[in-house]
């Protein structure tokens, strides 16, 4: 997982990699946490998932979980480059949308939204 | 001593001077008679008298005298070791050294040593085990081999009655409860509730009721009762006791015991808790476990379950059969997988379950139903979803009418009499995160023979194969279920649950959770297996 930041209000980018599943999950929520905490000038939360293997219901579970807490703090958030295994699973679970359209509630919405 | 006698500064041996030795110092002839002696060993030998043989110490008198070597033995109450020097004309200095001290000391160190043995010895034998009666038949044999004649270890218990462990001083073990009271005996009873700071208890043992005394033990001379501490709650009572003849118990023996006390109370207490837990997952697994399914309604049910090896028995997967009630003329299935393993899973099952049970009479409406499900499982606190299927069915005739609506979960497949597989019109949204769900349902007839199989991803995601790392797949799922074209609905789940088996090998693999429904083949349909009807009517 690869983190960038800059000064100033501006994007979280994370770069996922490997599997997302009920052994790493825990992992990510504390990067995304680490990336998050004490930065409120943070607009919008990138997940890139073009590395990302194989997403299982913990897995999903947790990308539900970042997405619920980004909304909380009014950070956009958006799931870029869903390959087809992810996709599948996102269509199945009726979580697609959701999970891929800019957040429309929040302090500060719109932010970024060209990007999904 | 500064200087050896062996080498005198001077070179000769003739000039020391036993006189001004700091130690006891006793020179013999060659017949063991006195032949000099100093003041110091004077005061130490009363009865020696230059000239005369030596005659006590008896260790020191029997030295060899020939060929001399050190020896050591007791003075009174003190320990002396003494080490010859040869001095002309075959007389022997012996110097006398003191080690009383050392000795005490030594003795001391090799008492210590046993009681960590000891202690080493009953913790390894008390870890042994996380069964509490086991630990508590330890803990009385290990006090009766290694602290008194017998000993009695005493549970505290919520009911009435005492469970006591006793072992008497043959060493043999009875267990038995006790119903008198504990304040019957002295200290018993403080003992047991675990005020932190009890130290042992003497208790005078005319006072000690016949339980606490084994049979044909005789007169008990002392009796100690010491609480068993426990993890944050008392483990218990340990109850010593020594016959008249024995010495009573030392004041080391009694911190030894405090000592051996803390470590069968922590056993114990571990024990104990191990037992309430296994207690609470099994009342938890006794109501998570999936029915047994057979034929209702003139229609087939059969369900397979295979908990996944990291969670054993229980787990995210469930399903459940609801037959008709006065609110809902259909029988309802549900099946579905819950996210995450565990017990935190099986918990969310657990309500899943029951939420849709009480919803049972809004079964006429499934994206209802499955709103109302929605509402009721989200929490703030963590984004644990389910996906499940429905599926209301009832018989029409020869066949069977279904209604299936899947909340993101894997469509269910239906098997046609001719092979074809297909899979269920129906999709929607996860239950328990999202704040509104959307959902689609399906209407599905089977003709006599044909099945309607759910599963949930365990199926499809085994991985196995020739590498062991390739998923089932679809294909794979849907190829089985063409080859159970025309079976009854328990073979077909036989079917699935062995080819999906024979796929993962020795692998690892989630939850999998199968189930059947199927319309019986035959023109007596509801004849079919002899099974009742029940309130059907068709």
């Amino acid at each position: 997982m690869t983190t960038s930041f800059g000064t100033g209000p501006h994007p979280v980018r994370l770069a996922l990699t490997g599997d997302l599943d009920y052994d790493t999950c825990g992992e990510l929520l504390l990067r995304v946490r680490a990336a998050l905490d004490g930065r409120r000038e943070v607009t919008d939360l990138h997940l890139d998932c073009r590395e990302l293997g194989l997403v299982d219901s913990m897995g999903l579970s947790t990308l539900l979980e970042i997405h619920r807490r980004a909304g909380r703090d009014g950070i956009a958030f958006h799931l870029e480059g869903v390959g087809p295994a992810l996709r599948r699973l996102l269509e199945l679970t009726g979580t697609y949308e959701y999970l891929t359209s800019p957040q429309r509630s929040g302090p500060r919405p719109e932010s970024g939204r060209g990007r999904t | 001593m500064t200087s050896s006698p062996a080498r005198p500064r001077t070179g000769a041996v003739s000039t020391v001077s036993v006189a001004s030795a700091p130690c006891p110092v006793v020179v013999l002839d060659t017949d063991g008679r006195i032949a000099e002696l100093n003041d110091v060993a004077g005061t130490l030998l009363p009865t020696a008298r230059v000239g005369r043989p030596l005659s006590s110490p008896r260790w020191l008198a029997a030295a060899d005298r020939t060929r001399p070597a050190p020896v050591s033995g007791t003075v009174g109450d003190r320990s002396f070791s003494a080490h010859p020097s040869v001095a002309a004309g075959g007389r022997t200095v012996w110097w006398l050294m003191e080690e009383t001290a050392y000795r005490s000391a030594m003795g001391e160190l090799e008492a210590e040593r046993g009681r960590t043995r000891f202690l080493t010895e009953a913790s390894s034998a008390l870890l042994a085990s996380l069964n509490l009666d086991r630990c508590m038949e330890v803990t009385a044999r290990l006090a009766t081999e290694h602290l008194a004649d017998a000993a009695l270890v005493i549970a505290p218990t919520a009911a009435r009655t005492l469970p006591v462990v006793a072992c008497d001083h043959r060493g043999e073990l009875t267990r038995s409860t006790v119903s008198e009271a504990p304040d019957s005996v002295p200290g018993l009873a403080e003992a047991l509730r675990g005020f932190p700071p009890v130290p042992s208890r003497w208790v005078d043992p005319a006072s000690a009721p016949d339980w606490l005394i084994p049979a044909d033990f005789g007169e008990v001379g002392s009796l100690v009762i010491t609480p068993l501490p426990g993890h944050g709650v008392p483990a218990g009572a340990l109850i010593l006791l020594r016959r008249a003849q024995q010495d009573a118990f030392s004041e080391a023996e009694e911190s030894l015991a405090g000592l051996f006390a803390a470590r069968a109370g922590a056993a114990m207490s571990a024990a104990r808790l191990y037992a309430e837990q296994n207690s609470i997952s099994d009342t938890l697994m006794r109501e998570l476990l999936p029915p047994t399914l057979r034929q209702t309604e003139g229609v087939e049910f059969a369900g397979g379950y295979r908990a996944s090896k990291d969670t054993e028995r229980v787990g995210g997967d469930f399903y459940d059969v609801h037959p008709p009630g006065e609110d809902s003329p259909e029988t309802l299935v549900v099946l579905g997988d819950v996210a995450g393993k565990g017990l935190e899973a099986a918990v969310l099952t657990g309500r899943i379950r029951n939420t849709l049970h009480a919803l049972l009479p809004m079964a006429g409406d499934h994206a209802r139903m499955l709103r109302l499900v929605n509402n009721a499982m989200r929490t703030s606190h963590h984004t644990r979803f389910a996906t499940l299927v429905l599926a209301s069915v009832r018989r029409e005739e020869h066949e069977v009418v279904l209604r299936l609506t899947s909340a993101g979960h894997p469509a269910p497949l239906i098997i046609r009499r001719d092979g074809t597989v297909e899979e269920a019109d129906t999709g929607g949204t996860l239950i328990g995160v999202l704040p509104a769900i959307t959902s689609r349902t399906a209407q599905v007839r089977l003709a006599p023979g044909e099945t309607c199989l759910l599963f949930t991803d365990g199926v499809t995601e085994a991985r196995g194969g020739p590498l062991g790392d390739t998923m089932f797949g679809d294909q794979r799922l849907k190829r089985a279920a063409a080859e159970c074209a025309g079976m009854p609905a328990e073979a077909v789940v036989e079917r699935v649950q062995m080819v999906t088996s024979q796929w993962i090998g020795d692998g690892r693999h989630d939850d999998i959770a199968v189930l059947a429904i199927t319309a019986p083949r035959g023109a007596h349909l509801g004849a079919v297996d002899g099974a009742n009807r029940g309130r059907y009517t068709a």
